[in-house]
């Protein structure tokens, strides 16, 4: 693979004429290709003329050439808004958060599940098809559940903690900002620990039996298997899965900081940019710009960290993206 | 083939930690039926926890009051089922064609398609887009916007990298064509990705209700999850606005609450796309063979 | 959240018509059109259209699509009475109502110009009147002699909504008919708007007293809470706070009752100067939050008021261990309602009139100012027949269709007495409670889109099952019915006074009617933020003096100024037009 990785950089490097008989050598795959081109070009990259609104004073009932042009009054708004600086920290922090429980979660899960062996085939089919269930709930039942849960009134946690004589008072759990980020963290691990698990699974599947009988007669232990063969076996998938993630660092979700999060004690470290955008746009004109203005930028953002994270895992000698 | 006391304890302590998680991960959809089968305004008071205290069905009623659901029902359907199978052909195909190292437009097309995974051109274009291609109301605009995901590609294509490149050289040097090394070759061997990919597709298909709402509202074409969202959003408003004819009686009459119907909703459309899961479930739950040969 | 936000204004706009209860001088007497020549439901036709149209075209079945810019549902086809009205009319609608963001199926409609026949504007009036969206029918109307009838009188509030003065929008609600002969107040329905809402029981026990003061009615809450440390097992709740979201009118519009005004929303405006100011950082409010703080020192609000999310909020209501909060009732009808269906009537609440000096205060209960303008539906631009539709409509306000649609049929769905009074049987009101049945057998489906008659037909009747005086004594409970003789009163709406209407619509009414880009709008945005962050830290302070300096030094750095004579400007705009 190394070989062939030099090779391919070695052919970008030849001169044109290599480059033609390259494409003629390889016109069966140029013409699969040729179609999927088109197709994102029509689907994807077609309405990007939309884009242009972030620049416009953007009026729906206008024309293309009848709008007003602001040039960049809206990503100065964006900007130079107090509050932006704060949205920007939340949706950061919730993210990263989210990045690191998701995948560790996930990915533990899917290597402790592979560790059952044959006798507990039946159990692990039927954990992993429950651990899965919560995915397709929405939030806002979900939410509902986990303000049960934290309640001072007779949530179950509060009163579990006081049984154990942990805490001498109820916690208001979901009235302080300190624990608003973690309580978004591990109701996200809920959601989807068992769904996101699913691909490292298929995953393991592609990793060589022998490669475990050979560690075993090397005398490694279950734990050294699971570090030594598992582990790397998926690692390119984790790589990037996790650069592809991380290009959408300022995603940190939406419904569950809404629901959760309205209220005046956590308003504070609860709102992302989702919710500011929105905030701002709501019932204006100015709305559509000012959504496509943010939007841009998060792309702007997505793109200067895949450029990154792609650089990195190239460096370390991981799978690259691109 | 026995196994050490040590393997023992840690099975044990395995096994132990994935009945929590059953307990854990079953609760949230076990609590959601509870609702769905409990009188919503008895439900207004909160406490449900184990068992439905006040029996009713009148939740599902409420769901499938009307014929509109079961043809709803077959639209989602069809539109999970083709899509799907496209997607995950071609997005498999096109994983297959960058897992050429040496492919020289590799790099490029890979840019051009992960771009498109973090850029939006927002809804305003994409409607005129869809509209010159004649997909406004109609069938398609469930299909042709999602024949191939990016983020799948990417997928399929590492785990095609990472299985030996022994598999497709003999067939190379044979001489058969790529089409037929996809066909005959990749596709078999990357099953457990492409059925995760399959339930990645059907799930976002299944699920989606927004396309309806804006591409095709067409009464025809709705499907099940929006016929939902239907149901949901006019009890919303039941509960609020109530004019004159309405405010005398309300508190006799037998209610749905918006919490209640969601229970059940969800219920009614989970279950279809659950029972799909064990099919693609053996392709990437296997026998863990590695352990347990000594 | 677009949509959270618009549903508020919905509800908000719903709530105001609940409370509708009388005409103002302007009201027209006479009798809508059932006995006008021609007007009749066998040939809707007649007279009613232009004459170049032969009648028997008119029958000629057509349909129109509908969009309603809110939640609803349609009505199956095979409803009985939907059906009765396509063999009148020869029309069927084809509704699609609004599932999910109004802003972008809106923004959509209109860029692409795909607009369906009608549209029920809903609160995206403001942008489909931008737009242009809908066709002028002020030169159809006077063919029209039902349609004629009811809006003549309110053309130039009707025009008002738009920028050039024509009429787009026709108003689905607001036209009351009266007959003038003393009765008309009977047909009043409860009140249901904001109030200091107080369990009955409480008052009961204090020997039926009305607290006037904010500090007579802690007082006495206090008082009670610590007479009932628990109510049916379960620890009291004195006062609940609701401030989530856009709920958090539960939190914040309190002080403006407090020293008489009307519910406004955000501001005060001076009955005389029609002055206005926002009120969240005045003198007035720091009394009322003041004495929420000293009450949540003393326990009578529990922290976890603020933090409860909606169904947290109805779960306590529905316990009966709450004793009073600030709110509007349909905001907690539904716990309520789960009080009523237990029995536990005297856990259920009235409304109280609390101010700061004690004296009578209406809070909402204004008389009906009639049509506000720009509440209802339109015929869009892309309208396959305008006339058609008008002539729909003018059919939907005879008596005896709008009797079809909003009784149903003699006989199956009501009957009439020997005094010639509507009522209806124990089945048939069953029926027509069960929200199912409704949508499949009754017509206020359709009816509820369009121009309608409220008030009373020209034979006395209510215009609708659930007003008629008779049904709502019948329904009283004998609790209810002991409780308020005790105070002299009929119904919960006696507990507050009747103010006449000031005849300038409410502010936020105003709001959701004002141009998008109004400089207003960001600085009303601020304000808001600024409440729900600040103000639950402010009750729950240690230190209430410099939480609330601290608070209100925040507004030196919003041009609220700017706000309050905006505000002035659109009032005055409204009141001249009239």
């Amino acid at each position: 693979m190394i070989t062939n990785l030099a090779t391919s950089k070695a052919t970008t490097e030849k001169p044109r004429k290599e480059f033609f008989s390259q494409v003629k050598k390889q016109k069966e795959l140029v013409l699969i290709s040729l179609p999927f081109f088109v197709y994102f070009f029509i689907f994807n990259y077609m309405p990007l003329w939309g884009l242009t609104m972030a620049f416009q004073n953007y009026k729906p009932q206008l024309s293309f050439f009848e709008q007003e042009w602001v040039g960049f009054k809206h990503f100065q708004n964006l900007f130079t808004d107090p509050d932006f600086y704060r949205v920007m920290r939340n949706t950061l922090a919730m993210s990263i958060i989210n990045l690191v429980l998701g995948f560790v979660t996930a990915i533990g899960f899917a290597l402790l599940l592979n560790e059952l062996t044959q006798e507990f085939y039946g159990f692990k089919r039927v954990v992993q098809t429950i651990s899965y269930m919560p995915h397709f709930l929405s939030w806002i039942i979900v939410c509902g559940l986990v303000s049960n849960i934290l309640a001072m009134d007779d949530g179950i946690l509060n009163e579990i903690l006081m049984a154990l004589g942990l805490i001498k008072e109820k916690i208001h759990f979901m009235g302080k900002p300190e624990y608003f980020w973690w309580i978004v963290g591990f109701t996200n691990v809920w959601k989807s620990m068992g769904w996101n698990s699913i691909i490292y699974l298929a995953a393991i599947t592609s990793i060589d039996p022998a490669l475990y009988e050979a560690a075993a007669i090397d005398g490694y232990g279950r734990f050294g298997r699971m570090w030594h063969i598992t582990l790397p076996g998926i690692k390119s998938t984790i790589v990037v899965l996790l650069i592809m993630n991380a290009g959408w660092i300022l995603n940190a979700g939406f419904e569950i900081q809404y629901i959760l999060g309205t209220n005046g004690l956590v308003l504070d470290v609860s709102e992302t940019i989702d919710i500011f955008v929105l905030k701002r746009g709501f019932g204006r004109t100015s709305g559509f710009a000012f959504g496509t203005a943010a939007g841009m930028f998060k792309t702007v953002v997505s793109a200067v960290i895949l450029v990154l994270c792609n650089k990195i895992a190239g460096w370390v000698g991981e799978e690259r993206l691109v | 083939m026995r196994k050490s006391a040590s393997d023992r304890v840690i099975d044990s302590i395995i096994v132990f930690f994935m009945l929590i998680v059953i307990v854990v991960m079953l609760y949230p959809l076990w609590n959601t039926l509870i609702v769905s089968f409990n009188d919503a305004r008895d439900s207004i008071k909160g406490g449900l926890y184990l068992w439905p205290r006040e029996w009713t069905l009148f939740n599902y009623q409420s769901v499938f009051k009307t014929e509109k659901v079961f043809n709803a029902f077959l639209i989602s359907v069809a539109r999970t089922v083709i899509t799907t199978v496209l997607n995950v052909f071609f997005s498999g195909l096109l994983a297959y064609v960058l897992s050429h190292k040496d492919f020289v437009f590799r790099r490029f097309l890979t840019i051009f398609m992960v771009m498109t995974m973090y850029i939006n051109a927002g809804l305003i274009p994409q409607y005129f887009l869809y509209r010159s291609l004649g997909l406004i109301d109609s069938f398609w605009v469930y299909v042709l916007p999602a024949l191939v995901g990016a983020f799948n590609v990417i997928v399929i294509r590492t785990y095609i990298n990472s299985l030996p490149a022994s598999l497709t050289e003999s067939a190379k040097i044979d001489g058969a064509s790529e089409m037929k090394i996809y066909f005959n070759i990749i596709i078999p061997m990357c099953l457990p990705v492409l059925a995760t990919v399959a339930l990645w597709v059907a799930v976002g298909s299944w699920n989606s209700w927004f396309d309806s709402f804006i591409f095709a509202p067409k009464q025809e074409l709705s499907t099940l999850q929006y016929e939902m969202m239907k149901i949901l959003s006019s009890s919303m408003q039941q509960g609020v606005r109530q004019p004159d004819y309405l405010q005398q009686s309300q508190q006799q009459r037998s209610m749905v609450t918006p919490n209640s119907l969601r229970a059940a909703m969800t219920m009614v459309a989970t279950v279809p796309i659950l029972i799909v899961y064990p099919f693609l479930q053996k392709y990437f739950v296997t026998v863990n063979i590695g352990s347990v040969k000594e | 959240m677009k949509k959270t936000k618009f549903l508020a204004l919905l509800l908000v706009a719903v709530m105001v018509f609940s409370v509708i209860t009388a005409c103002t001088k302007k009201g027209d007497p006479d009798q809508p059109g059932g006995d006008q020549p021609g007007g009749t439901v066998t040939e809707p036709g007649g007279t009613t259209t232009p004459d170049e149209k032969p009648a028997e075209q008119k029958l000629e079945p057509i349909t129109f699509t509908m969009f309603v810019a809110g939640p609803g549902e349609a009505p199956p086809k095979d409803n009985k009475i939907v059906k009765k009205l396509q063999e009148i009319t020869g029309v069927t609608i084809d509704f699609e109502f609004l599932v999910g963001d109004m802003e972008q199926k809106v923004g959509i409609m209109i860029a692409s110009g795909d607009y369906p026949d009608l549209i029920g504007a809903g609160q995206a009036r403001g942008r489909f009147l931008n737009a242009g969206s809908f066709a002028a029918v002020d030169d159809y109307l006077p063919n029209y002699p039902n349609l004629w009838k009811h809006y003549e009188p309110y053309l130039d509030t009707l025009r008002s909504v738009s920028a050039d003065n024509k009429i787009y929008i026709l108003d689905i609600w607001g036209r009351q008919y009266r007959l003038e002969d003393g009765q008309d107040d009977f047909y009043e329905g409860d009140y249901n708007g904001p109030a200091f809402w107080t369990q009955k029981d409480v008052l009961a026990w204090d020997g039926y007293s009305y607290p006037k003061t904010l500090d007579a009615y802690f007082d006495l809450l206090e008082r009670y809470f610590k007479a009932h440390p628990t109510i049916d097992g379960q620890p009291t709740l004195g006062f609940e706070v609701h401030s989530q979201d856009w709920r958090s009118f539960c939190l914040k519009n309190a002080p403006q009752h407090l020293i008489g005004g009307r519910n406004e929303g955000d501001v005060v405006v001076h009955p005389d100067t029609l002055k206005v100011e926002i009120y969240q950082n005045k003198w007035y409010a720091k009394e009322y939050y003041k004495k929420l703080n000293e009450v949540f020192k003393k326990g009578l609000i529990h922290p976890e008021t603020f933090s409860r999310n909606y169904d947290n909020y109805l779960s306590v209501i529905s316990t009966g261990r709450v004793l009073g909060m600030f709110d509007q009732q349909w905001n907690f009808q539904d716990g309520e309602s789960v009080l009523v269906s237990e029995g536990k009537i005297e856990r259920t609440y009235v409304p109280l009139g609390i101010s700061l000096d004690g004296s009578d205060v209406p809070y909402n209960r204004v008389r009906s100012e009639g049509i506000i303008g720009g509440n209802g539906m339109g015929i869009s631009v892309k309208c396959k027949d305008i006339e058609r539709a008008l002539q729909f409509m003018d059919t939907l306000l005879e008596e005896d269709v709008h009797r079809l649609m909003y009784w149903g049929i003699e006989g199956e769905d009501y009957y009439v007495d020997e005094n010639g009074r509507y009522r209806r049987t124990p089945e048939q009101k069953a029926n027509f409670d069960n929200p199912d049945w409704r949508l499949a057998n009754s017509g206020a489906v359709i009816g509820d889109q369009f121009p309608k008659l409220e008030g009373r037909y020209s034979n006395g009747n209510s215009c609708g099952a659930g007003t008629q005086p008779e049904e709502r004594l019948e329904n009283q409970f004998p609790y209810d019915k002991e409780f308020y003789s005790k105070y002299g009163f009929y119904s919960k709406s006696d507990f507050l006074p009747l103010m006449d209407h000031p005849g300038y619509p409410e502010v936020w009414s105003i709001f959701s009617t004002m141009e998008e880009d109004n400089i207003a709008k960001p600085i009303f945005d601020e304000i808001t933020d600024l409440q729900n962050r600040y103000l639950p830290g402010v009750i729950m302070s240690d230190n209430f003096d410099a939480a609330w300096d601290e608070y209100v030094a925040r507004y030196e750095n919003v041009n609220y100024k700017a706000l309050e004579e905006e505000i002035e400007r659109q009032i005055q705009a409204r009141l001249t037009k009239r």
